[in-house]
């Protein structure tokens, strides 16, 4: 009996999803479409990955409100280096950058965000919102620093493919979510690395006392935190052709949202890649759905709202897994 | 141990893996500095440069086209509304409308940033002024009618355009203005004027001069 | 396990209830046949692009269209998505308001790729060639009269503040522009502040609040846009400085106005959104019946308001045609 409620709990966002999915498409005769399926997972595809890297964190117990701020920022900085390179006055060169070496290079300024979120949680000790609140400041400003204010424009087929192109029928963007997720599910199912996010996240003072190099643990979490908002950021800028300033701008609530109704615990331990997955389905077919059935936007944002509450509450409600 | 001998081989392959990746597909090219001042291949509007061609094969020979300006200032004194109707020219939406006028004037008066001009001794209400001070807006641009947004790829080129012309105006026309108009001098002109209110902007009317010569 | 089950059904539907019920986009859903408008507007968190909406939206619907409003928060990848919705759901026409210039572009021509024809409100794309017309409000123009205007008030010599509006705007920059063009062209006009404000009235009191600290003579503020100036009066009334310090909006609210028919704000620049709306309504009308015969660009002049002069103005428009 405990081990079928336990399954249930898990199977909770599915059956959520699958509850959405029908309402949606008896409610609305363009819901069921396949242009509007490809949408649908083209339009979650940044809060994907951005939620991915936020599940990770949340499994330590921890939280990150930068991703937005750093997915900017590493936008701006990848179209900066494609458009205009690097002048190095010193050596009398500019470095013009490939596509290859700019997504490197945004990958890089992501995962260096990351880190440093990570060293202040663990060497200094800040609290994890309070060390990535400061990031969030810091990263959109270093943007407006880089940017001027201004969006970079003008990158080239070649980058945009990244955000534009189809292969083999699916979009570019969600390839790249559907690789990431695989990845991210093996390594945190399969690998030594996952079950010791799960155990700092579940109780972080065991894990210390059983050996376990919990600061290192944290530092990888949040850089890895940070480049999948890297990631994301590229896909931004390839998909619009430019990289704005004012990008990401409230993506963070986003990906948390995401995260918590997929199942994974605030309080650490408990949750999964695939969970995540469902609730960002479940939001991208609420926010569809809402679109096509001409709901005003305003009540667009108490619904999302509602949404949240509704899956944290459920959540608590459930006992833990045994 | 053995642990601590993996991961230096899985490390080195991978550094060795990558290497060879950024060999074929290189990170970034190493180029020469352009020296300052190199422009960058044409996609930039020049707004010089077509000022420039503009007020020669166009703007000047299109000068032919003004309105006597005698005639113009009696009707808006007649009727405001038929001298806008005859006369007026609008741009897009918006109560802003330009006259584009010319004719010859006598000085009357000096002053810091205008002229005024009386365009018929017989008539000592027939007045205007010209504007010798620093230009602003888009009367020129507007008003003759040679120029049209539509055919700027943006707003911002449009606008420089604005800003060049006022600015050879400055440069060009107006020193010639100053040093020709003592009282009672005679003055030919061209040029336009900007109407944003009716109860300001008519009485008398301001014109920018683009072309102002000897009688 | 039914009780589990319940959680999770309840969790979709409550909020679906809420949003379907709460808000069917306002009007009433008209007949299928009927040919539906979309009106994007970049963000409905600025009370200006809320009256364009609003227009926009009672035009349409007075023409026989059935309307649906979409709000893109300043975010170009939140317009891309309203777009991927807009082009699958097929409706006739948009009626936009880009985020972003170079931005937007792409989006505006993969629904003129699909059969949906654009009618730009307010900001211009930079393309000629693929929105059916663009309805533009001159705010470079405006400023310049605005500076003009300002230099007459205050003379030719004189120390003033000027607050921005959000960096990554392009009519911030426009705007400011616009004044610098005019005021910079005499050296004794001393600019001693230029901070943002970000378009917000609560933040441009506490931005003026900090300047009066550092400079206490000050002859004017040319703020970017009306709320902003609000902010400003009330820091200056707070501080007692109202009278002797002259303030200059942007935009043509209608607090704004009255203020200006007392004497106590010195100008603003009336932008005609619901002109812009009614104009963009009627043009998309003209379209679709088939007369295809619309000029690119339709400027729309903005109009210098002073004390002589309020009276004829009201609420974002004149008081003898709106």
């Amino acid at each position: 009996m405990r081990r079928q409620r336990a399954i249930l709990s898990r199977l909770q966002p599915l059956i959520a999803l699958a509850v959405l999915v029908l309402a949606m498409s008896l409610l609305s005769d363009r819901f069921l479409t396949s242009e509007n399926g490809w949408n649908i997972l083209r339009q979650i595809s940044v809060n994907l990955c951005l939620s991915i890297g936020m599940t990770l964190i949340i499994l330590t117990a921890g939280i990150d409100l930068s991703v937005g701020a750093v997915l900017a920022l590493s936008g701006a900085v990848a179209a900066g280096l494609l458009k205009h390179g690097v002048a190095v006055a010193a050596l009398g060169v500019t470095l013009e950058f490939t596509v290859f070496g700019t997504i490197v290079a945004g990958l890089l300024v992501g995962a260096a965000a990351g880190w440093f979120n990570g060293i202040a949680i663990t060497w200094f000790r800040l609290p994890p919102f309070v060390a990535t609140l400061g990031m969030f400041s810091i990263a959109r400003g270093l943007t407006m620093l880089w940017t001027g204010g201004f969006p970079i424009t003008g990158l080239g087929p070649a980058f945009g493919f990244l955000g534009t192109g189809v292969f083999v029928r699916v979009p570019m963007p969600v390839w790249i979510c559907g690789v990431l997720v695989g990845i991210f599910v093996v390594v945190t199912n399969r690998t030594r690395f996952g079950r010791y996010i799960y155990a700092v996240g579940g109780n972080e003072r065991a894990a210390l006392l059983s050996g376990l190099p919990v600061g290192r643990i944290k530092r990888a979490v949040y850089t890895l935190g940070g480049l999948l908002a890297g990631a994301a950021g590229l896909i931004v800028t390839a998909r619009l052709d430019s990289a704005q300033p004012n990008a990401g701008l409230g993506y963070e609530l986003d990906s948390i949202a995401a995260v918590v109704i997929g199942g994974t615990s605030l309080s650490g331990g408990r949750g999964s890649v695939v969970g995540t997955v469902l609730g960002c389905l479940i939001i991208g077919v609420l926010n569809n759905g809402l679109f096509l059935l001409d709901v005003s936007p305003f009540w667009q944002q108490v619904v999302k709202g509602f949404v949240i509450l509704a899956a944290v509450a459920v959540d608590r409600m459930n006992p833990r897994a045994a | 141990m053995r642990r601590g001998r993996r991961r230096l081989i899985l490390g080195s392959a991978v550094g060795a893996g990558a290497t060879v990746l950024v060999y074929f597909v290189p990170l970034f090219h190493v180029i020469p500095l352009r020296p300052p001042g190199h422009a960058a291949a044409g996609a930039v509007f020049n707004a010089e440069a077509f000022v420039d061609r503009f007020w020669t094969e166009r703007l000047i020979p299109g000068a032919a086209r003004a309105a006597n300006a005698a005639e113009l200032v009696a009707a808006v004194r007649r009727d405001r509304a038929a001298a806008r109707r005859t006369y007026g020219r609008s741009v897009g939406l918006g109560d802003v409308y330009y006259f584009f006028l010319g004719g010859m004037g006598r000085v009357v008066s000096v002053d810091k940033s205008s002229v005024k001009l009386s365009l018929d001794d017989r008539d000592p209400k027939l007045q205007l002024s010209l504007e010798t001070g620093n230009i602003f807006g888009n009367a020129v641009r507007d008003g003759t009618g040679l120029l049209d947004v539509n055919d700027f790829a943006n707003s911002q080129d449009f606008n420089a355009v604005s800003s060049e012309i006022n600015r050879r105006i400055e440069s060009q026309v107006l020193p010639a203005l100053r040093n020709r108009a003592t009282v009672d001098a005679k003055v030919r002109f061209v040029g336009c004027a900007e109407i944003t209110d009716d109860d300001t902007d008519l009485d008398p009317l301001r014109v920018v001069p683009f072309i102002v010569a000897a009688p | 396990m039914m009780r589990t089950l319940v959680r999770t059904v309840s969790l979709v539907v409550v909020p679906l209830l809420i949003g379907i019920t709460g808000c069917r986009g306002g009007s009433p859903s008209p007949p299928a046949a009927t040919p539906r408008v979309a009106v994007v507007v970049s963000t409905l968190n600025n009370p200006w692009f809320v009256v364009l909406a609003d227009a926009a939206k009672l035009h349409a619907t007075r023409l026989g269209y059935g309307v649906a409003v979409f709000d893109s928060q300043n975010d170009p990848a939140k317009e891309a998505a309203h777009f991927d919705n807009i082009i699958a759901s097929k409706y006739a026409a948009v009626l936009f308001n880009p985020t972003d210039a170079d931005g937007s572009v792409a989006n505006v021509r993969r629904a003129k790729d699909a059969g949906i024809p654009v009618f730009c409100m307010d900001r211009e794309i930079n393309a000629t060639d693929v929105a059916a017309t663009q309805i533009l409000s001159d705010n470079y123009s405006g400023c310049v009269a605005l500076g003009r205007y300002f230099v007459k008030q205050v003379g030719e010599s004189g120390k003033y503040v000027e607050l921005l509006g959000l960096v990554g705007d392009n009519n911030t920059w426009n705007r400011s522009k616009g004044f610098h063009s005019v005021v910079d062209r005499y050296p004794d006009l001393k600019m001693v502040a230029q901070q943002s404000a970000d378009f917000d009235r609560a933040k441009a009191l506490e931005v003026m609040e900090a300047i009066l600290q550092a400079n206490p003579e000050i002859d004017a503020v040319f703020c970017g846009n009306d709320a902003m100036a609000m902010g400003v009066y009330q820091a200056l009334v707070a501080a007692g400085k109202d009278t002797q310090v002259k303030v200059f909006g942007f935009d043509g609210a209608d607090d704004v106005v009255k203020l200006i028919a007392q004497g106590k704000i010195a100008a603003t620049g009336m932008q005609f959104p619901k002109l812009m709306a009614r104009t963009a309504a009627e043009s998309a009308d003209k379209y679709l019946k088939g007369d295809h015969a619309l000029p690119q660009k339709t400027p729309v002049a903005v109009e210098l308001v002073q004390r002589a002069n309020a009276g004829k103005y009201g609420d974002y428009g004149r008081k003898d045609t709106e």
